[in-house]
């Protein structure tokens, strides 16, 4: 059964993306597209809920393996790209009818969509971690071409920078994979699951600490460069912005959570050794440097897609640090945001996506009175933002409590207490930037209406954000708590 | 056998070295050419000596991604944007020498460290500073499709580090990674064809509109 599941998840968005690609009638393009993204969030939904009823699943031999953890991450991504995928509809008419697309470039479109979809989705599933590793590479290659799709010079650029900085830093996660294969195999003699995730978890107590924690470093740093923590965060706001805005809110809302998950594998491997105590400090360090380096371009910002982008940097700093804070606690509290940030941080760059194709701009500053000329975008805008910073009843509110709760719970009082007054001064930036769009008098110039594809869409993501502050279903409270015992290594 | 793998880790280390100091992107693709024959070489002598099946594999996708098909991309992509072959580095001579000299220092000072539970492995200080070596060159270079030659270098680094501890990666892991590279470059040959058609240069200081 799984392994079916497994083998449609990526045979469907292939597939997708071959008929999507050649010149057919849009009609017919959208279509297909429509029925390849629904297809592949039920075939990934119905892995989850597989992992969820059976407990981890392994298929192909072992090659596949979904325990909790990315059973969460892959509910994270089909949430966010399915909600990408309808939104992309009215979005993509849009560009094409302002001229910024061609229907050519349409197609390229949809198909290295598909493929950034399956290449997340295959980096979750894979138990070997030099696949994983391959699968990253891979995400970063398929996005690569959506970040430059308006050929101008600044997508270039942003695309370029991309390319560089990313594959420069993942070189270096492959050296401490390097370095953890040779350690295992001069360990454990040679063998072909030397490197799987199933075999490092179980039986890394004999291996040297040293290497391992050596092999957890280089991971961080090359994996690190992709989920954006400063100083490697230089890339993020470039591509983030530049790029379409269904695609932003997959860099920001997907893209993040999966090269994260490559940092947490690694976790796992290396709790085992001793080597705790290092590992926790070093993520402690790097999410509250992360939210400390995002402050400041957060509080001058006049582009709302940077804006939005620099504060993914501030938030997946804040989960690194969750991760650093540890426990089962600490980890809950990791999933959590992830999930919580996806949710919000999707529909914060849909709607914005909304607002900057209707007003023709990205300046802040130029973006006037936003709930006025576009109620429904506007209204979404406000309640993810102020679900994005924090507010009660907001689900990033309980989670960032829970992190909060675990930090001061478990001795990391002072770094926990500098996390939390830099929220809440970023409370009153995010608030003070936002509002400047919300309200006030729109400009004379007309205001176009946004197209049913980009506005319903919006309300899934969003609607996760808000009821999840109040309240978990039990089949999700279920999966996050399993994969937070993934994490802590209580669970195989 | 031995010597023949001392020859090949000299000439790499020299193909490297000569690599950060190019004047024309043409000489710097041949170089990465050769480095990347050399490795391939290197691989088959390993499989040949250690009884190693799958690493001929790994030796023949070496030879036709890297040093084949890889360095022929690079090739068409500078013949069409056509002008401006000359790479421009930016750091004195005197100060690059330095640099090479002390990026292969970096290797030998720290592999002991690592290798010393993997069994002392000589191979693997080159390979550290064959990494280096690519930052280097992306470093001091000013011509894009020098930063992409400058990865293939680390990666090629990387390829001789997991040789020379492990016997190389998986074998699907390996392919998987020659794939990865190879899509790179034609991902970067593509940017920088647009790229020439945009600012009609390819020098990297035109990449510097995305501020803050």
């Amino acid at each position: 059964m799984t392994a079916a599941l497994l083998f449609l998840l990526f045979l469907i968005p292939l597939l997708t993306a071959a008929l999507c690609a050649p010149a057919s009638p849009a009609r017919v393009r959208e279509t297909v597209h429509l029925l390849g993204s629904l297809a592949t969030a039920a075939c990934a939904l119905l892995i989850v809920s597989q992992v969820v009823m059976h407990g981890p699943q392994t298929a192909a031999g072992n090659f596949f393996y979904v325990d909790s953890l990315s059973a969460a991450l892959l509910l994270i991504v089909m949430l966010v790209s399915v909600t990408a995928a309808l939104h992309s509809i009215g979005y993509v008419r849009g560009d094409v009818a302002h001229g910024e697309l061609t229907e050519r470039r349409v197609g390229g479109y949809y198909a290295w969509f598909h493929l950034f979809v399956a290449a997340m989705y295959f980096v979750l599933v894979v138990n070997n971690l030099g696949i994983v590793w391959v699968a990253i590479e891979a995400t970063t290659l398929t996005s690569a071409f959506l970040v430059a799709l308006y050929r101008k010079a600044e997508a270039l650029e942003a695309a370029w920078k991309y390319l560089i900085l990313c594959s420069v830093g993942i070189a270096f996660a492959l050296l401490g994979l390097i370095i953890l294969y040779a350690a295992a195999e001069s360990f454990y003699g040679a063998g072909n699951n030397r490197l799987d995730f199933t075999f490092l978890a179980h039986t890394t107590h004999g291996l040297p600490g040293h290497l391992l924690l050596l092999a957890f470093v280089l991971t961080l740093a090359g994996y690190g460069a992709k989920v954006g923590l400063a100083p490697l965060h230089f890339w993020l706001p470039d591509a983030h912005s530049q790029a379409p805005a269904p695609i932003s809110g997959m860099l920001s809302g997907a893209l993040l959570n999966t090269a994260l998950y490559g940092i947490l594998r690694l976790v796992i491997i290396v709790q085992h050794s001793g080597a705790t105590p290092l590992v926790s400090e070093l993520c402690l360090t790097f999410g509250l440097l992360s939210v400390l380096v995002a402050f400041p371009f957060l509080l001058l910002q006049q582009d709302v897609k940077r804006m939005l982008a620099y504060s993914s940097v501030e938030q997946m700093g804040i989960v690194l640090f969750a991760v650093g804070i540890g426990g089962e606690a600490g980890y809950l509290a990791a999933i959590l945001q992830m999930f919580n940030h996806a949710m919000t941080k999707s529909t914060l760059f849909f709607s914005a996506g909304n607002l900057t194709q209707q007003y023709r701009t990205k300046n802040m500053s130029r973006i006037r009175g936003a709930l006025r000329a576009s109620p429904f975008s506007g209204v979404v805008f406000l309640l993810a933002t102020l679900a994005l910073v924090g507010a009660p009843p907001f689900s990033l509110f309980s989670s960032e409590f829970a992190l909060s709760a675990a930090g001061f719970d478990n001795g990391h009082a002072i770094v926990t207490g500098a996390l939390v007054l830099l929220l809440a001064a970023l409370f009153g930036v995010m608030i003070f930037q936002m509002g400047r769009m919300l309200f006030g008098v729109p400009p004379r110039a007309d205001v176009t209406r946004a197209s049913p594809w980009m506005t319903w869409p919006l309300l899934v993501p969003v609607t996760f954000a808000l009821v999840f502050g109040v309240f978990i279903p039990h089949a999700f409270q279920a999966l996050f708590h399993h994969a937070a015992l993934v994490l802590a290594g209580r669970l195989p | 056998m031995n010597i023949l793998f001392d020859i090949l880790t000299v000439a790499l280390i020299g193909s490297t070295s000569w690599l950060i100091a190019v004047r024309y992107i043409a000489s710097a693709i041949r170089w990465l050419a050769l480095q990347s024959f050399l490795l391939a070489l290197f691989t088959a002598g390993i499989a040949l000596t250690a009884h190693r099946t799958d690493l001929y594999w790994v030796a023949g996708i070496t030879l036709l991604i890297k040093a084949i098909a890889i360095p022929a991309i690079l090739y068409r992509v500078m013949q069409r944007v056509g002008l401006d072959r000359q790479t421009r580095v930016i750091a004195r001579r005197d100060r690059l020498v330095t640099g090479v000299l002390a990026m292969w220092l970096v290797g030998y000072y720290v592999t002991p460290h690592i290798a010393g539970t993997l069994g002392h492995k000589p191979y693997l200080a080159v390979a550290v500073g064959m990494l280096l070596g690519g930052v280097l060159t992306m470093i001091v270079h000013e011509k894009a499709l020098m930063q992409g030659i400058g990865l293939i270098v680390m990666e090629n680094g990387l390829f001789l580090a997991a040789l020379s501890t492990s016997f190389g990666m998986p074998l699907l892991v390996d392919i998987g990674v020659s794939l990865d590279v190879l899509v790179i470059v034609v991902l970067m040959g593509l940017l920088t064809l647009r790229m020439d058609e945009q600012f009609s240069s390819m020098h990297i200081d035109k990449l510097r509109r995305l501020r803050g």
